[in-house]
């Protein structure tokens, strides 16, 4: 009788275990990294880890116009710059020159009734439109190869094309043991769930992505929600968790069940945009005091310094632009239009702005 | 004694593995009803000003202003894996 017994409970907790781990959502850290928010300065000199500013003026044919731009992608000779409001992408030299446009809006073949992604893959770039669960592929001229069509039960935000075809998809707030990190392939369906949402929560999005290339043929993943880092090794095929940045306050993983921000009564700040760099981390964190909060982590002296903006202080810039989503490492990109002030533009480029004109910076980190 | 705490534990166990199931069972009944019922020809399509598989969300927007940097918030739709959700045509995408 009592060997019966221990088999049963032998049996039971075998099953529970093997229940647990085919959804498993932990994944190994060690890496924390706190910052304190509220002992903030005003500005902080942006010579102090940036070494090189240079400027990029990109000016349009008739009839097209900058919008609201939020991503600026390089390759070795052009830049594609992302106008997700009108649902344009217009690619230029590196000098400026305009170039071609890519896609168009509409109903046709390779035509999107909305834009929500443009990311570059090896040989082509790619157009997502989640209205109709297709992405679209093109030559980097412009010209349409394809589409890949997914089931309206497939939802991300933020999507990377990887070198043996398939994608790696993010989608941040999600529903509870829905997939939050996963792998698209070359066919539109869904291979392998890396990451699952552990519970329901709030967020506002931003126009910044979520993942970011590095070298070594690595995906950053950032997680706004929790402020979790990882790590998509794209020849293993595997995710792992590398860094944790938390503050003083409540991140949204505190507000379980909530929908909305709105909702929430208490203090909260949450990690929304971040650069990952050889030296550096640089962060832009969103606060319920509607201020954003900027953190620089020196990764070799484990030093962080916390101000509400960097001060310009190289000659013939005025401000800091707030920064766009880019590919290029090691480096904070942004691009003023003519929806800045006139005079926060740099001296040299102030005579003939115009909806047509946009200034491109980069900013080099030390 | 050891055998009647051994034979309690997994009665326990059992009885909360057993209803557990069961509640699980009951929500997809409930939720199978619930798409047969919205399934039916009454009520079949979303409204036609909303965008299906989207639903309401809020985006943050950035601006400079006195030397800072604030933030407003703004209704957008976001994509949802739901066939009965659905989001205001008008509006930008998150």
């Amino acid at each position: 009788m009592r060997n019966v017994s221990i088999k049963i409970l032998l049996f039971i907790g075998a099953l529970t275990i093997l229940s647990c781990s085919s959804r498993n959502n932990h994944l190994e850290h060690n890496n924390f990294i706190q910052i304190d928010l509220s002992c903030r300065k005003s500005q902080f000199p942006l010579s102090s880890f940036i070494y090189d500013i240079y400027a990029i003026k990109l000016e349009l044919p008739t009839p097209y116009f900058f919008g609201v731009i939020t991503d600026v992608l390089f390759t070795d000779s052009t830049l594609f710059v992302v106008d997700k409001k009108q649902g344009n992408v217009f690619r230029f030299k590196k000098d400026g020159t305009f170039l071609n446009r890519i896609g168009n809006r509409g109903g046709g073949p390779g035509e999107f009734l909305s834009l929500y992604n443009f990311f570059i893959g090896n040989q082509y770039v790619f157009i997502s439109d989640l209205n109709i669960r297709q992405i679209h592929c093109y030559t980097h001229d412009g010209e349409y190869v394809k589409s890949i069509s997914s089931t309206f039960e497939l939802v991300y935000d933020d999507i990377a094309a990887l070198p043996n075809g398939k994608f790696l998809c993010h989608d941040i707030q999600g529903h509870k043991n829905e997939s939050k990190i996963w792998l698209m392939n070359e066919k539109g369906d869904k291979e392998k769930t890396l990451l699952f949402h552990e519970n329901n929560y709030p967020y506002s999005y931003t126009d910044w992505n979520t993942i970011s290339t590095t070298m070594d043929n690595k995906l950053n993943i950032l997680d706004p929600i929790s402020g979790i880092f990882y790590l998509y090794d794209i020849e293993k095929n595997e995710l792992a968790q590398t860094l944790h940045l938390v503050s003083e306050e409540k991140d949204l993983s505190a507000f379980r069940n909530v929908e909305t921000l709105s909702e929430i009564k208490d203090k909260y700040a949450y990690l929304s945009f971040i650069i990952n760099t050889d030296n550096y981390l640089y962060s832009i964190w969103s606060t319920s005091d509607n201020i954003a909060v900027c953190s620089l982590y020196e990764k070799g002296k484990k030093n962080v310094e916390v101000f509400e903006m960097p001060k310009m202080d190289f000659p013939d810039y005025s401000i800091c632009p707030i920064p766009v989503s880019t590919n290029l490492p090691n480096a904070m990109v942004a691009i003023m239009t003519d929806e800045y002030p006139l005079e926060y533009f740099p001296k040299q480029y102030r005579d003939g702005i115009s909806e047509q004109v946009a200034v491109v910076y980069v900013m080099k980190f030390k | 004694m050891k055998t009647k705490f051994l034979l309690i534990g997994v009665i326990v166990v059992s009885a909360i593995f057993i209803s557990s199931h069961k509640e699980n069972k009951n929500i997809d009944l409930l939720l199978e009803n619930i798409d047969a019922y919205a399934g039916s020809d009454e009520h079949g399509d979303i409204d036609e000003t909303l965008v299906p598989y989207s639903k309401l969300g809020e985006k943050t927007i950035y601006c400079i202003l006195d030397g800072k940097m604030l933030s407003t918030k703004i209704p957008c739709c976001k994509p949802d894996p739901s066939k009965f959700s659905g989001c205001a045509k008008g509006l930008d995408n998150c």
